[in-house]
């Protein structure tokens, strides 16, 4: 060959190549040098999305916007509302004026002095484009109908009626923005704002100035010009990883120091290694059956029969479920308000397994036994398909797979369907949002903000379409919905709460299997983790109180 | 060069378990391979037989270590790998049948379709089929596993439908070449539709073909499979290899060091994909024999022993005195894959005497090639040569393929048949020329070329063709170029092997011409190698006649011709008379049917 | 066939297969269920007008059509359009993702070729000899091995001794690394999945070679070379290779498109953010336009390396060029 020259070339460039990488392999290269000691190294399995707070975020955004974008009032270890830029608060009397009392100094990361008028500028112009672009922003500060600045330090903001969930709903995802560098954007229908990236020269005024953002990396570092008591950790970094498993292993290699709402698997192999704590408690989220309750529903209409929905939560094994799936890792679920809620049904007990019952439910309701193990509704089995959404795989297979044998027991059959979330949404909510053609299937929820109400707007007609994944629409419980909202009497409202969560059971289209644990991974050597229902490094007094050890 | 023959009376057959034995060693892919198939088979259609736990059935701890009742440990759900491995064959090899059955007749209708009407069909066809191949298949089959939800049908359906293109190309050219063919004309001529030529002319010949795709296809379908269940798109619920591979990587085996839950099924893709590939190859072999001729293995024959110099006496032949080569008791036998011997040369004795031109003459199957490939030290490795090959009083025969390699060219030079395939396609004629010189000694890249120039216009080609390709010459001006680097060495013989066979009457008698000066003017001694008696008579001093092996008769070629002494010389050459026609042509150049008959497979055969 | 109409041809063919590429690319991805917008206008307080303006925003209002002529006019200005999840120009992200994958591929595809062409070649020249059973056999085991499952087994081994994931440790910059440390971090990362691709293609690598020297053992040349008395490594260095590697070239250039596809599992197994696992990423997090844009990238790669192999083939084989 006339280039057997260039060939010999081609192969020196890559026998250099070769032995650069054997070399590389040999040179080590530990990342656990003294330089980065001092950052707290998390790792998730969920990606950023977005560094500006008008966007709907996602948990891992949220976590991140926390500690670097200033709140009004954040959230304490019970979960209750909490000072943050806020040093105190006073309602008036008719609980429809809040006066918010600032921190002195405050400043953003680009030097300009951080004010009420500030957080006044983001109310009033989050209000202005609430049916539009800041409709997301402004949901969490549903009921306020304008704010002023009374100086410096000193906000009012008021209300058009008193609101329940008013100041836990701001200190889950309510930020102030830098007038400054969004007004600009806060022009026409105000599209801009929503897609103003801010990934450059991001202004922050939170504990942690923003070192680098990616969508796969973000890195912080102690914001040393924090109006508060800052953190104790030269910054933290968060990496993502796309499997469970390569998770793992950078948590049993030692590559990072914690994990963000880990899975059972995570937890598991954790638990093996000595150089790891482990805690869990009850958390916020769950792990559902939902079965299409709405009356537009045209084929199998027998899952409309509350005996039939009865029968099939009665045969759901929670005890194996949680044993199996999720490796004994959180508690059997009753309703979408876990019990590590504040506002949790404690009456409610769950649904005992029992699979005799529910055949006897079953067999008293005449659905008769077909020949070959099925049971038969006007003249059709009763054979469904199960949506099945990508993000419940892995437990989810194996919970399906003792949910099918069950259920066989009773007559009923399930095939499996796997189903991304968006597709899932838009199969059950059918034809122009009619939920005409949803059988059942699972998902997993988190009921965020900690606050009920928005687990249990889901429930409601306004829902339909939006969030409702039951097409369950009942006046009654939507006009429990908006009394609860303006009861600020706790008791009060903890009734109403109460009956609505019996009536989401009592309805069956929720059949919560099992509740999702919280849980604390960390490497020894680090402390001060605040595991809360909100998970371990959801709050932000965690940021704020991690620490080394001193060994 | 083939190293089977389809000889008949010569060869000595053994029988029994030698044979079997043999038989089986030449095919032990294709038996390796479908007795692996067999066995998956069988495991999947009795899978419920062999499980020692029903399918989806916790029996045990998570994550259970191997132990006496469960073989392969317990997966993440409690259950019997072993027993899940079963049945998770009985989904995988539905995957891979069922696809490929789809691949197979989407591919035969669209290869056929394509290859037998042709015209803007065709275009159409292979343009979608060009399409297809070029899709990224994975990046699709996330497409259409979303849209469609993933299911059983759905998955068989997606890599069915991907992989169809490969067997469409694959037998839309043979399908295209039989159209043509004499065969399916005729059934058409008679009267037969395109339905009626399609199933009983063309799928006959093209099913190998389909099969062995298809074969490849499960395969690629299995693995398929594991890569959607490995991106989340497999079966819901299902229970294949891939769907084992996938929840075990899910449910975190590696990190928890479950590897017994990860393992096996890797190795039963592994297995069967490796068994497909097993048959795959070897219809592949059998349908592609050129993979079995080898021009690099010739020399790497065995040297018999070396018998006694037979006295002078006994032979009933003069010894030449001027022979420049010389062949004693020259015998070749053929070893056979089924332990089979075939005796291509016997006892040949033979005078190639200093300036002379003898012919070589026989039929096709002769023995003539296996003769010229021993005087060349290249015959093949299944042959055991025994006999002497002397050349000027040293027998090259007693060094191997050595003792004759630093003769080739310097001394004894080759002219292939100049028509065929025998240069380079990708080099100049200049470069093959220039190594040719060079086999003579070293000379400069200049010097070389020169000579090489100087060669070419010797035989009549202009100097400035030397830069062309051999493609770019036609078949008489091959010719005069294959002597021209026959030259090059300056040898003192030269061995024709049907030099002019192919090349019209008259560009033939100008070869005749070119190399009859050259041996005057160089004296050279010429062996013609040729199944043409015309030629013989008219260009030979002499000629040896060689039938079943052996040189029946050998003299000069007026005695020949006048006074044959064996009835099988005389039959030949009445035969040749009868068939040379007025226009001086031969046999082989007129009957192009006979030519596609027995004659050159026997040739094959022993060469 | 001249150079130039030649080249002209065949630059129009691929042209055209680009555009149904195009075109077949647009319209797939409509087919697929749950539009953008629903997923991410599903957030408290949504409004009709909100979604609306989304739509609007990413251009869903207009009709099918409009869309398409929209997508071939940007398509034309290399525009690829805006991914939804990165909310950044698809193309630069897949410029971001190719500069990942390319080098790892890159890497792994040259160190294959040169071992499949080595074995290929010692394979053939001892055919039939343990040597060559051996190497057949490694061959034809590797071939048959699903690649992400040796990706695992490989994480399995090496965890803690070899990165398993990511391209490169992101607190490298924090500790003023070295050109050679940073270098060195990004190669030890390197190592799994390239390694994990390597052994999935080199297999299939030998097997061609070895088929294409055995082809061209058979050609006369190869005769008129043994009779020439040349030595038989002469005869495969100056005879069998270039002939051998006409076939080769063109299969490898083929399968070289469908490296980048196949590294979808191998990225994934390794989180290595390539255009592999970007198209995973995006089919998760339905961003259509991105996934559009990676699969055209991908379709566009495969048809211009078909491109390069028959021009290259053009430019080898004396042949062709009449």
């Amino acid at each position: 060959m006339r280039n057997y020259r260039s060939l010999h070339r081609v192969i020196a460039v890559a026998l250099a190549t070769v032995l650069a990488v054997v070399l590389a392999a040999c040179s080590g290269g530990s990342s656990s040098s003294s330089a980065t000691s001092d950052i707290f190294k998390l790792g998730t399995t969920e990606q950023a999305s977005s560094l500006n707070p008008l966007m709907a975020g996602n948990g891992f955004d949220l976590m991140l916007w926390r500690t670097i974008y200033p709140q009004l009032v954040t959230y304490d270890e019970n979960l209750e509302p909490a000072p943050a830029l806020a040093q105190s608060w006073t309602w008036s009397k008719d609980k429809k004026t809040l006066t918010f009392e600032l921190a002195d100094g405050a400043t953003w990361s680009d030097g300009e002095a951080l004010t009420a008028e500030d957080a006044a500028w983001t109310i009033k112009t989050l209000l202005k484009y609430s049916d539009g672009a800041t409709a997301t922003a402004a949901s969490y500060i549903a009921g306020v109908s304008g704010a002023k600045a009374l100086s410096d330090t000193e906000l009012e903001v008021d209300f058009s009626s008193p609101q329940a969930d008013a100041l836990g709903n701001m200190a889950y995802s309510f930020f102030i923005l830098p007038e400054h560098v969004y007004k600009k954007y806060a022009t026409g229908d105000g599209s801009k704002l929503l897609s103003f990236t801010n990934q450059d020269d991001t202004v922050t005024a939170g504990p942690f100035d923003l070192e680098s953002w990616s969508t796969d990396f973000v890195l912080t570092s102690a914001n040393p010009d924090y109006w508060g008591t800052g953190p104790k950790i030269a910054g933290y970094g968060v990496q993502y990883y796309s499997s469970d498993d390569s998770l793992t292993s950078a948590l049993t290699a030692g590559d990072i120091d914690g994990v963000r709402i880990p899975s059972a698997n995570v937890i598991e192999a954790a638990e093996d290694d000595s150089n790891l704590v482990v805690n869990t408690t009850a958390s916020l989220g769950y792990y559902t059956i939902e079965v299409n309750v709405s009356d537009n529903k045209k084929a199998h209409r027998e899952l409309l029969d509350p005996k039939v929905r009865e029968a099939m939560d009665m045969a759901i094994d929670r005890k194996t479920i949680l044993e199996q799936a999720f490796l004994g890792y959180g508690s059997t679920g009753v309703g979408p308000v876990t019990s590590a809620s504040n506002y949790t049904d404690t009456s409610l007990t769950g649904t005992t397994f029992d699979i005799d019952a529910a055949n006897k439910i079953l067999d008293d309701a005449g659905y008769t036994m077909g020949s070959d193990g099925i049971r038969m509704a006007d003249g059709h089995e009763m054979s469904y398909e199960f949506n099945f959404p990508s993000t419940m795989r892995g437990p989810g297979d194996r919970a399906f797979a003792i949910l099918k044998k069950d259920w066989a027991k009773i007559g009923i059959e399930v095939t499996a369907k796997y189903i991304d979330s968006a597709a899932n949404f838009a199969d059950i909510f059918g034809t122009n949002n009619t939920y005409d053609t949803f059988d059942l299937g699972f998902w997993d929820w988190i009921a965020l903000p900690p606050e009920p109400g928005f687990i249990l707007s889901v429930q409601t007609c306004a829902a339909l379409g939006g969030y409702n994944d039951t097409g369950y629409c009942n006046k009654k419980y939507d006009a429990l919905f908006a009394k609860q909202a303006t009861t600020t009497n706790a008791a009060a409202r903890q009734k109403i709460l109460d009956q609505m969560q019996q009536m989401i059971y009592d309805e069956r289209g929720l059949m919560v299997m099992t509740e999702a644990p919280a849980t604390d991974i960390h490497a020894q050597g680090w402390d001060g983790i605040v595991l809360t229902g909100l998970q371990a490094y959801e709050l932000p007094n965690t940021w704020l109180s991690i620490h080394k050890t001193d060994s | 060069m083939a190293d089977t023959t389809a000889g008949t009376s010569p060869v000595k057959k053994t029988v029994g378990a030698r044979r079997v034995l043999a038989l089986a060693k030449e095919n032990a892919g294709l038996i390796v391979g479908v007795a692996l198939l067999v066995v998956f088979g069988a495991v999947a259609l009795f899978a419920g037989v062999f499980a020692p736990y029903p399918a989806d059935t916790t029996v045990g701890d998570l994550f259970g270590a191997p132990s006496a009742e469960h073989w392969l440990g317990l997966d993440d759900g409690g259950q019997d790998v072993f027993s899940q491995l079963l049945y998770g064959t009985q989904q995988s090899m539905l995957i891979g049948l069922a696809a490929a059955l789809v691949s197979g007749v989407v591919g035969m209708v669209v290869g056929v379709t394509a290859g037998y009407f042709g015209g803007w069909v065709e275009g159409v066809l292979m343009r979608i089929t060009d399409y297809v191949i070029v899709i990224p298949f994975i990046p699709l089959a996330i497409v259409v596993a979303t849209i469609h939800g993933a299911s059983l049908s759905a998955t068989i359906l997606i890599i069915g439908m991907l992989l169809w293109a490969n067997t469409a190309r694959v037998v839309r050219a043979p399908v295209l070449s039989l159209r043509h063919r004499l065969f399916v004309a005729r059934a058409r001529g008679m009267g037969a539709g395109h339905g009626r030529v399609l199933v009983r002319h063309i799928l006959p010949q093209v099913l190998p073909l389909i099969i062995s795709s298809s074969v490849l296809a499960i395969a690629t379908a299995i693995f398929a499979d594991t890569a959607m269940s490995f991106l989340g798109l497999g079966i819901p619920g299902g229970s294949s290899w891939g769907q084992m591979i996938d929840i075990a990587f899910r449910r975190g085996a590696t990190t928890q060091g479950a590897w017994w839950a990860i393992v096996p099924p890797g190795l039963c893709v592994g297995v069967v994909v490796l068994a497909c590939s097993l048959v795959g190859r070897h219809v592949e072999r059998v349908l592609n024999p050129r993979l079995a001729v080898s021009y690099m293995n010739p020399g790497d024959f065995t040297v018999g022993p070396t018998p006694e110099p037979k006295p002078v006496a006994t032979t009933g032949k003069h010894e030449a005195d001027d022979a420049v080569l010389r062949v004693r008791d020259l015998d070749v036998v053929f070893s056979l894959p089924a332990g089979e011997e075939f005796h291509a040369l016997h006892s040949v004795d033979l005078d190639i005497r200093r300036g002379r031109k003898l012919g070589i003459v026989g039929e096709s199957g002769s023995g003539k090639t296996t003769l010229l490939m021993s005087l060349l030290g290249l015959s093949a490795p299944n042959a055991t040569v025994s006999g002497r090959i002397e050349l000027g009083g040293e027998d090259m025969l007693a060094g191997g393929a050595e003792g004759f390699r630093k003769h080739l060219w310097r001394d004894i030079a080759w002219i292939p048949q100049g028509a065929m395939n025998a240069f380079n396609p990708v080099r100049t004629m200049e470069w093959q020329l220039v190594e040719a010189v060079r086999r003579a000694g070293p000379v400069s890249s200049a010097e070389a070329k020169q000579r090489a120039g100087d060669l070419f216009e010797r035989v009549g080609i202009p100097r400035s063709r030397l830069k062309r390709y051999p493609h770019e010459f036609s078949g008489g001006m091959k010719q005069r170029a294959a002597i021209a680097m026959a030259l090059a060495a300056r040898p003192t013989i030269l061995l024709a092997d049907e030099a002019t066979t192919a090349l019209d009457a008259m560009v033939q008698a100008q070869i005749l011409e070119l190399l009859e000066s050259l041996a005057e003017e160089m004296g050279l001694t010429i062996v013609f190698v040729t199944h043409d008696l015309g030629l013989v008579g008219d260009f030979c001093d002499e000629a040896a006649v060689v039938y079943q092996g052996r040189i029946v008769e050998m003299g000069s070629v007026v005695d020949l011709y006048h006074r044959p002494q064996n009835d099988y010389t005389r039959e030949l050459f009445n035969a040749a008379a009868w068939s040379r026609g007025a226009d001086g042509s031969t046999a082989q150049d007129t009957d192009q049917d006979t030519a596609q008959g027995t004659a050159p497979e026997a040739e094959k055969a022993v060469q | 066939m001249r150079w130039g109409s030649y080249l002209a041809r065949r630059l129009l063919g691929a042209l055209v297969t680009v555009w149904v590429a195009a075109t077949v690319n647009f319209f797939l991805f409509r087919l697929l269920p749950g539009d953008y917008v629903s997923n991410f206008a599903r957030v408290p307080g949504a409004t009709k007008a909100f979604q609306e303006q989304l739509r609007a925003e990413f251009g869903l209002d207009k009709s099918l059509g409009g869309q398409y002529v929209t997508y071939l006019w940007q398509l034309l200005h290399g525009n690829l359009g805006y991914s939804y999840q990165y909310k950044t120009g698809v193309s630069g992200k897949i410029l971001d993702l190719l500069a990942n994958t390319v080098p790892m591929v890159g890497l792994s595809t040259i160190i294959a070729i040169l071992i499949g062409t080595l074995l290929g070649f010692l394979a053939a020249w001892r055919k039939g000899t343990p040597t060559d059973g051996a190497t057949v056999l490694v061959a034809l085991v590797v071939f048959a091995l699903p690649v992400q499952w040796m990706g695992m087994m490989l994480v399995l081994w090496f965890t803690g001794v070899l990165p398993t994931s990511g391209i490169s440790d992101p607190y490298m910059e924090m500790m003023n690394p070295t050109l050679w440390e940073t270098v060195a971090d990004y190669l030890r990362h390197m190592i799994l999945p390239s390694i994990t691709l390597l052994l999935s293609t080199a297999g299939s690598y030998v097997l061609l070679v070895r088929t294409a020297v055995l082809d061209t053992f058979g050609e006369d040349y190869v005769l008129t070379a043994r009779a020439k008395g040349l030595s038989k490594f002469t005869i495969l260095r100056r005879h069998i290779a270039p002939n051998a590697m006409l076939p080769t070239i063109t299969v490898i250039a083929l399968t070289l498109g469908t490296v980048v596809g196949g590294a979808v599992l191998v990225e994934t197994v390794f989180s290595w953010p390539g255009i592999g696992w970007g198209t995973y990423q995006a089919i998760n997090n339905r961003d259509y336009p991105l996934l559009q844009g990676i699969f055209l990238v991908m379709t566009v790669s495969v048809i211009v390396l078909n491109l390069l192999a028959d021009l290259l083939y053009f430019r080898l084989d004396p042949r062709i060029r009449k």
